[in-house]
């Protein structure tokens, strides 16, 4: 399998649209506070992506090969029914910011922290995206991660890092015993094309979640769940 | 209300960080005690801060500023309060289930109950049983609030309910639940003491709580 390891991506934030996110006005009293504490984040920000370029091998009974690594669930084996490579991926705001928000004192500050760091691995995700989509030349990519739906399970993490291992290592990332990701702000999955645009939405029966893409789909939950 | 105290009010709901300051100093001029200005300005503002939390007009940042904004007045009025008058705060212990990492939702339910006289014990998130009891034994905290995103970590609950009756600690303390992907059912099953489906909700649980303590 080949890796691609993404390690310049910038960290490319607009400061007037995260100080309306923390809710600061440009001229009020916390303000230039923290355009002191974005310009430290900025220095030492590392957003990373790496990501596998991987064939997908054998499928059957809920089960994919990737990369050479076999993979439980159902719904990954479905959709890559037709697809000949899969992108295992992972992306991180990067430890050199985690360990320069752990040293953030105050609530306030804490907080500003979280949102800088929540923006970092965005800028880590869209590049990723963009990177995968510019060389495959699509528009349409869909991703699954363990953990999202039962019916790919969180301790397919460990599955996941193996078969990512070195990569992972080179952008900062480990995956602890509990399979928690740390940096914490990381996330990890499956890229692949898809051209119906499929959406963890569709079988998530979050009631009241405010970002979901696509409508439940109760019977093609039911069919996931069942044996 | 007075005039003044109205407009300390809505300094707090329209998260007016730059002009609380004056509008404060403006009360304690026209005579107004520490205790007024909190009860009928600041603590009324929190209110409508929580209602508009509640209606989904507000979000996590806006409650992060409603804090500051208090915050910012609070030396000044702790600094003329009567010491035996500053009510003691019971203390409540909060955090993300081991093996979880979702801590937004947590951080909301710590920052409406401190807004509301409770001294919020944040633990952060990916934290064992083990660590909380020992928490709950070195505070005395008699309130443990458990949040869980990942419906893999549920188990997590169960750890804490069964370490804390290991300890002998069990009817010492109430054990709150609440995430996304809890229930009341879960609560049930878990052995947790209450479920709150959101952050008011958890108000009024604590808040019955330590009615009945
Ligand atoms: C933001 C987010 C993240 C952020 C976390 C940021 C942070 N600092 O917390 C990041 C991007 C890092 C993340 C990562 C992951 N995440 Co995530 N994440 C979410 C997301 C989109 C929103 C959660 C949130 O903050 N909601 C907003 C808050 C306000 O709502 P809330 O937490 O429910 O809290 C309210 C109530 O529940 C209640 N409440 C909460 N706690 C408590 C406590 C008490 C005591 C009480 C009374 C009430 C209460 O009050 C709150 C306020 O009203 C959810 C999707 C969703 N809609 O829930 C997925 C979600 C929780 N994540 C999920 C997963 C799987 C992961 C990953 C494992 C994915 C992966 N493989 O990479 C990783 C793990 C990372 C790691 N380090 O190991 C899944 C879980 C699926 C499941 N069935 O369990 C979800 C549901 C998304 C999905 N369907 O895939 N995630
Ligand atoms: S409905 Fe919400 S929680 Fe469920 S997968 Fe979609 S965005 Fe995630």
């Amino acid at each position: 399998m080949d890796v691609v390891v993404l390690d310049d991506v910038a960290f490319d934030v607009e400061e007037g649209a995260l100080m309306g996110l923390v809710r600061l006005r440009p001229q009020g009293v916390r303000a230039d506070e923290f355009r002191a504490v974005l310009d430290e984040a900025r220095k030492v920000a590392r957003p990373k992506a790496a990501c596998g370029i991987a064939e997908v091998g054998h499928r059957g009974r809920g089960r994919v090969d990737i990369g050479g690594v076999s993979f439980t669930s159902r719904l990954l084996e479905e959709n890559l029914r037709d697809a000949n490579a899969a992108f295992p991926y992972i992306a991180t705001c990067g430890a050199e910011l985690e360990e320069w928000a752990a040293g953030q004192q105050g609530a306030l500050r804490q907080f500003w922290a979280e949102n800088i760091m929540l923006v970092a691995l965005g800028c880590a995700v869209g590049y990723l995206e963009g990177y995968l989509k510019g060389i495959l030349g699509v528009e349409g990519l869909s991703s699954m991660n363990p953990g999202a739906l039962d019916d790919w399970p969180i301790e397919q993490q460990a599955t996941l890092f193996g078969l990512l291992g070195d990569a992972a290592r080179s952008v900062g990332c480990r995956l602890a015993p509990g399979m928690v990701m740390r940096p914490l702000k990381s996330v990890s999955g499956i890229y692949f094309v898809s051209h119906g645009g499929f959406t963890n939405c569709s079988l998530c029966p979050r009631r009241s979640c405010a970002s979901r893409r696509a409508a439940f789909d109760a019977a093609l939950y039911a069919r996931y769940r069942g044996g | 209300m007075n005039d003044s105290l109205r407009l300390v009010c809505e300094a707090v709901d329209t998260l007016d960080i730059d002009g609380i300051r004056d509008l404060v100093q403006r009360c304690l001029e026209e005579g107004h005690t520490p205790e007024e200005i909190i009860e009928h300005g600041i603590g009324k503002g929190l209110d409508l801060v929580g209602k508009k939390f509640e209606a989904g007009e507000y979000f996590l940042a806006d409650l992060v500023m409603a804090g500051e904004v208090v915050k910012e007045v609070m030396p000044v009025l702790k600094e003329r309060m009567n010491p035996v008058d500053a009510p003691r705060r019971q203390k409540v212990i909060l955090a993300t289930v081991e093996g979880d990492i979702h801590e937004i939702g947590k951080n909301i339910v710590g920052i409406i109950l401190s807004a509301n006289g409770y001294e919020v014990v944040d633990l952060g998130v990916d934290v064992s049983a083990g660590r909380i009891l020992q928490a709950v034994k070195e505070t005395g905290a008699g309130i443990v609030g458990l949040s869980v995103l990942l419906s893999t970590m549920v188990g997590g609950i169960r750890t804490v309910v069964e370490e804390a009756k290991a300890h002998g600690i069990r009817d010492r303390i109430k054990i709150v639940i609440g995430g996304a992907c809890t229930s009341r059912a879960l609560c049930e099953e878990m052995g947790a003491d209450a479920y709150g489906e959101n952050a008011m909700d958890a108000l009024r649980i604590v808040n019955g709580f330590s009615e009945n303590a």
